[in-house]
């Protein structure tokens, strides 16, 4: 009880330094036909404004153990203050920030969209890109990452769109799967982006899972057996064989 | 799972099949006794004293075990993780394929060894 009266006590006691400290826009003069003057927030005092009240809410959220899309309902507003200020670097922020954190694919999609369509000239977009890559294959994620592929004057930037879309084309059933597009995308990384060494064994690693799937020749074991004897997988050639990797522990 | 694959392997003794194993411990003095105190009849590999880090499951991008292979006469990758009556219907099915009708009854013998 005495707990509850505190926080009352201390919400009006916020409350108030709230209202003496941040009195809004300045309003000087309220009479008609008088000139007001308002000190617009900046673009990017909005955007941070914008930030706060979405952390503000997400941690209310996660208190309440809520688990609606927070970020969804930040979302139409980013992309507000993106259209109102499309020459500002606020710009490109807003819309990464709703590429990255909205979770409705048709939020995304908006500003995914738009970033192509905008923002080709920056390197940044590697790192949506990226993030791409977990999420599943849509007809609009192929267009975008495609056109990252196509338009983008940075390596690291087509590098990361390449192994995103492969992986998108790869995260559908594998009888589905268009094997020789996603088997070239891989390997266009590993031709020409040896600069990006970490990429390149990416895709090294993701070609290497096709050679073990159902339909791939199996590829050869040589090796001793635990008597030290030398034999070979391929010994076994006309035979059905159940290969069992096994340990006793 | 040793029984199973033990009665695999015996049932299947005169088909043109074979069960071989990549055994990733790293200890090979210690699995070479448990091949004999638990009658692990079938062939394997051994994967080398990175155990589970070693060539032949790095190269085949294993990393959890089990894991099952089924391969056709052809040396074809035809099943993938198939364990228990589905490894038997497997190898059924591909020994069918090669013109060999076999049923595959298995004691219940598991709780026993």
């Amino acid at each position: 009880m005495r707990h509850v009266w505190l926080m009352a006590l201390l919400t009006v006691f916020v409350w108030g330094c709230g209202k003496s400290d941040h009195p809004g826009p300045k309003v000087a003069d309220k009479e008609p036909g008088s000139e007001t003057t308002i000190e617009p927030l900046s673009p990017a005092e909005q955007f941070e404004q914008l930030n706060i009240a979405y952390a503000q809410d997400l941690e209310q959220a996660e208190n309440d153990s809520r688990s609606s899309p927070v970020a969804d309902q930040y979302a139409g507003k980013f992309l507000d203050l993106a259209s109102a200020h499309p020459e500002d670097r606020i710009a490109y922020a807003s819309l990464n920030w709703v590429a990255m954190l909205a979770t409705d694919p048709d939020l995304q999609n908006q500003a995914l969209d738009r970033l192509v369509a905008e923002h080709m000239d920056k390197e940044a977009l590697s790192r949506v890109s990226r993030v791409m890559a977990q999420r599943p294959l849509s007809d609009e994620s192929e267009v975008q990452l495609t056109v990252m592929i196509e338009k983008s004057p940075h390596d690291s930037v087509r590098a990361t769109a390449t192994m995103a879309l492969a992986s998108q084309l790869a995260s559908i059933p594998a009888d589905q799967q268009d094997e020789a597009r996603i088997k070239d995308l891989y390997q266009s990384v590993i031709d020409q982006y040896n600069s990006i060494p970490q990429l390149v064994a990416a895709a090294n690693g993701a070609l290497a899972k096709f050679r073990f799937r159902i339909g791939q020749v199996a590829p050869e074991i040589e090796g001793e057996d635990l008597d030290g004897q030398a034999f070979k997988l391929s010994d076994y050639r006309g035979k059905v064989v159940v290969i069992d990797f096994w340990g006793d522990w | 799972m040793y029984p199973h694959e033990r009665s695999l392997v015996k049932q299947l003794s005169e088909k043109p099949f074979a069960l071989i194993g990549v055994n990733s411990d790293s200890d090979l003095d210690g699995i070479r006794e448990i091949v004999k105190e638990k009658n692990i009849t079938w062939r394997s590999f051994w994967n080398g004293p990175d155990g589970t880090f070693g060539p032949i499951s790095t190269k085949w991008n294993v990393s959890g075990w089990p894991t099952i292979y089924v391969v056709d006469a052809d040396g074809t990758i035809r099943y993938k993780n198939v364990r228990g009556p589905k490894m038997d219907e497997a190898v059924t099915t591909l020994l069918a394929e090669m013109g060999h009708q076999v049923k595959l009854v298995h004691e219940d013998h598991a709780e026993n060894e």
